[in-house]
């Protein structure tokens, strides 16, 4: 039997494998998540051809042409944790598939063969999840759309241009599902005792140059914002995207920095989540990119409100019912924010499930010596940290910086909100990211607690 | 326990003229030494032999030389005793056949026809183990006896396998038998 | 025939030597997994000093008996009582006190932790117990040099070999002076001769630091080199053999 006809019997038959089909509907509903927001940023951008007979219902943000770009960006934004999360299921994948893909090779599949498989398995649940993408976006259009009184509705009445968006977004989203699955297929070696490997990449060059180029790309827009005296709606979404983009790609390398704190400090447990992190920062590093550029929203958004109010105090008269409306684009921001943070302990919960299910046999030998449930919690409590809360913290600090050092919030209005949004920015994320964190540790139990038993010395 | 080959004296002789030309006791000291689990070799026997070989020209008298003691006759290596050594070490020992052990037979006896078959198997189990503790033991004073002490380790090793493997299926057509004679109405372990 | 043994359940039978105390005694221990019954009345006793083998067909069996004896398990009938301690009375984490103060465990393969080096892996034991960090890893590196594996200090366990994993793994379940050993098939993913000379080094070390080793084997020519053999079949305990 051929390599490729003994890859697909077994590709048959994995399907029905329990973890896979978890695997398949996590990667469906990011996918159909994901989509859905595609779907209402498009929505909204088609107001701006079709002119302002459909915004009477809508509210200010999204009726305004001038304010409806910071819509737009942040429904482009919530894209992102969806987005992170579906890389890191389709990455992860399990160490029992890949140690199967490994037992494949052995048997004569080539490479060809598994990116094929690999390619069919990833693009099936992005043509499903872009299909479900439209029922999902109706439903967000009920919640932020339909139900809100009028002057409050969010998303205007689905036209058209959606439908043909969806349309596109299908055959979209299964392609590129399958290009990154198949790019992502690692199969483990094998060695003669039987035993798999996995292989784990370590963080390459491309990985440190690419920060660095954003750091200046950033730089420039930034001073280019500066430099002039009216603002432009597109450096603004342009300096956006760049800090989301800087954010994930420093995600891993804030990892190796948690690491090498760790691996210092005193204490087994330390020790052991210190080296984890360091001999794989990928996976987790994903995720702390994530909750980076949270940090960075948080930090804005909070310091935003803080020049805001900071304004308002100087100049009551301004304002008058208008206060309400700025305060509530920023709280609309900040729910937005937490609700990519809850996408993005998903990401976390899936990340470190995985480096349960791959360190179990050494959680089970921790065990075995006498480490007590609490330090092996505690190696995981580690874990966690360093992806969740060092990162939005730090997030929110910089951003804050950054809205400062833009806005010139620091000028001829009072400092009073504007410096305590530093601390209340922090605050708040560092709240959400322990959260967050303490979140994924309590779903995150049971598999502790099975990487922990006497049988799981048995594992390979 | 297994039954070493015959090994005829003659090659050993001749393979140990090899190393140079000796005299008749020191060719006996170290066969003694290197194989010290078979019989030590009379002297006799090493003079018959040797005296047999020089007439079949495999070996001839070097030269004798008189010592504090009895004349010395010392003994080489001929190019035919060459060759034939070369022959000897060229062709691989039969693989020895297993025979009518005594082992085997009790084993059959205990297990078939039910005399005690677990204490059989555990006595038996013990004896080896003993043995091979025994051997263990001892700490062999050079590579030769430590290469012929890990042959008896071996073959014990595999007799014990053996006896489990036996165990096991001698006990597992027992139950068939059992079995079979239940169904036909008969009493198990009335007959065999 | 076979009910013979399903049926036998030999006395507890004690060490030759009436002298030193007994560390370990197992009474009546069953267990079972889900479909498998690997226990089903099985007693052991374990002198100071002694050397005892467990052996039988491959099956669950020795192990679960091994991972009862020290404490990973609570076995669902029967008493175990290591070092004076009744583990039946005692719950998880005095257990695993228990384990990593005075129990040494060497299993057959994987058991280092993969990101650790090697000092740091003989120095886990005392670093879970909240020894001070450059004392337990001097200690670390006196063991490993005991055990041959110096030259591996320092590298992590996917750039050792088989043998010297092994090495590192004896060094540690040495390195808190244990009173009690537990092997798992220790040389069962070994060749031959790296076989021999790790049980060599075992025994040598255990007998040296007055310990006691229940070795787990299914290879007769490990068990040889015991003082005693228990031999586990089907989960009870079919034979018991003094050989010393």
């Amino acid at each position: 039997m051929s390599g490729r006809a003994v890859a697909r019997r077994v590709a048959g038959a994995v399907r029905a494998d329990p973890a896979e089909r978890r695997r398949v509907r996590l990667l469906t509903t990011a996918a159909a998540g994901g989509g859905a927001f595609v779907l209402g940023g498009v929505s909204v951008l088609a107001l701006y051809a079709t002119g302002e007979r459909d915004v009477a219902d809508l509210a200010p943000y999204v009726a305004q042409s001038g304010l409806r770009g910071g819509v737009v960006l942040g429904a482009v934004l919530l894209v992102v944790p969806f987005a992170v999360f579906a890389v890191q299921v389709l990455r992860l994948g399990s160490a029992a598939r890949e140690r199967r893909l490994g037992a494949l090779s052995l048997h004569g599949a080539t490479a060809a063969d598994l990116r094929r498989i690999a390619a069919t398995e990833g693009g099936r649940p992005g043509m499903y999840g872009g299909l479900l993408a439209g029922p999902v976006y109706l439903a967000l259009w009920v919640l932020l759309g339909a139900l809100p009184p009028p002057g409050y509705r969010m998303l205007p009445d689905p036209g058209p241009v959606v439908l043909v968006s969806w349309l596109v977004l299908v055959p979209a989203l299964t392609l590129s599902a399958a290009v990154t699955a198949a790019g992502v297929v690692r199969a483990a070696s094998v060695d003669p005792l039987g035993r798999s490997r996995r292989a784990v990449r370590p963080l390459s060059r491309a990985a440190r140059v690419v920060p660095v180029v954003l750091v200046v790309l950033v730089a420039a827009d930034a001073g280019g914002l500066l430099t002039r005296d009216q603002g432009s709606g597109a450096l603004v979404a342009c300096l956006m995207l760049l800090l989301i983009a800087l954010a994930l790609a420093s995600g891993p390398w804030l990892v190796v920095l948690a690491g090498r704190v760790d691996v210092r400090r005193r204490g087994i447990a330390s020790l052991i989540a210190g080296r984890r992190l360091l001999a794989d920062p990928r996976t987790l590093g994903r995720v702390a990119g994530v909750l980076l550029a949270i940090g960075l929203a948080t930090g804005i958004a909070v310091g935003g409100l803080g020049t805001l109010l900071d304004d308002f105090v100087l100049r009551p008269e301004q304002y008058g019912e208008d206060l309400l409306f700025y305060v509530g684009g920023y709280l609309a921001a900040l729910a937005g924010i937490g609700f990519a943070l809850v996408v993005a302990s998903l990401s976390l919960v899936v990340g470190a499930g995985e480096q349960i299910l791959d360190s179990r046999r050494p959680t089970a030998v921790l065990v075995a010596l006498g480490a007590s449930t609490d330090d092996v919690r505690q190696v995981l409590r580690r874990q966690l940290t360093a992806a969740a809360v060092a990162p939005g913290t730090a997030g929110a600090a910089l951003g804050w910086v950054l809205w400062t050092v833009l806005a010139n919030g620091l000028g001829e209005s009072s400092l009073w909100f504007s410096l305590a949004a530093l601390p209340a920015a922090v605050l708040v994320a560092g709240a959400a990211a322990v959260l967050g964190a303490t979140l994924a540790a309590r779903l995150l139990r049971t598999a502790l607690a099975e990487a922990a038993s006497v049988e799981s010395l048995r594992a390979a | 326990m297994c039954i070493v080959g015959v090994v005829s004296t003659s090659d050993v002789l001749l393979a140990l003229l090899v190393g140079g030309p000796s005299h008749g006791y020191d060719l006996k000291r170290c066969h003694d030494t290197w194989f010290d689990q078979a019989k030590p070799l009379a002297f006799g026997q090493v003079y018959a032999t040797l005296a047999r070989l020089e007439r079949d020209g495999l070996v001839a008298i070097a030269h004798t030389e008189a010592g504090s003691g009895p004349e010395r006759t010392i003994y080489e290596l001929t190019p035919g005793g060459r060759e034939r050594v070369d022959a000897w070490i060229g062709t691989p020992a039969e693989p020895a056949p297993p025979g009518a052990d005594e082992l085997i037979r009790k084993t059959v006896a205990a297990i078939r026809l039910g005399l005690d078959p677990a204490g059989f198997v555990a006595r038996q189990r013990a004896a080896h183990l003993r043995r091979m503790h025994a051997l263990a033991d001892v700490a062999p004073s050079d590579l030769m006896a430590s290469l012929v002490r890990e042959h008896a380790i071996a073959h014990l090793d595999a007799d014990l396998r053996w006896l489990a493997a036996a165990a096991e299926q001698l006990s597992a057509g027992a139950d068939d038998v059992a079995r079979t004679a239940t169904r036909a109405g008969l009493t198990p372990g009335s007959s065999s | 025939m076979s009910e013979h043994i399903d049926d036998h359940r030999p006395p507890p039978i004690g060490p030759r030597t009436a002298a030193g105390d007994t560390v370990l005694t197992v009474t009546g221990v069953q267990h079972a997994y889900r479909r498998t019954v690997a226990l089903r009345g099985v007693d052991l006793t374990v002198a100071a000093g002694e050397v005892v083998a467990v052996s039988g067909p491959s099956g669950c069996g020795k192990s679960t008996l091994l991972h009862v004896a020290s404490g990973l398990l609570v076995a669902q009938a029967g008493q175990v009582s290591l070092l004076g301690h009744d583990l039946t009375r005692l719950d998880a984490d005095r257990r695993a006190r228990l384990r990593r103060r005075e129990v040494g465990i060497v299993l057959q393969f994987g058991q280092l932790v993969p990101e650790l080096t090697a000092r740091d892996n003989v120095a886990l034991p005392l670093l879970l117990d909240g020894a001070e960090p450059a004392g337990a890893g001097r200690l670390a590196e006196e063991w490993l040099a005991r055990c041959g594996a110096d030259d591996v200090a320092g590298a992590v366990p996917p750039e050792m070999s088989g043998g010297q994993a092994q090495r590192v793994a004896v060094a540690r379940a040495l390195v808190t002076g244990p009173r009690l050993v537990f092997a798992d098939e220790p040389t069962g993913s070994l060749d031959s001769m790296g076989g021999k000379q790790l049980l060599t080094l075992l025994l040598d070390a255990v007998r040296e630091g007055g310990a006691s080793l229940v070795l787990v084997t299914h290879d007769n020519t490990v068990a040889a080199k015991a003082d005693r053999e228990v031999r586990l079949v089907d989960g009870v305990v079919t034979s018991h053999t003094v050989l010393r």
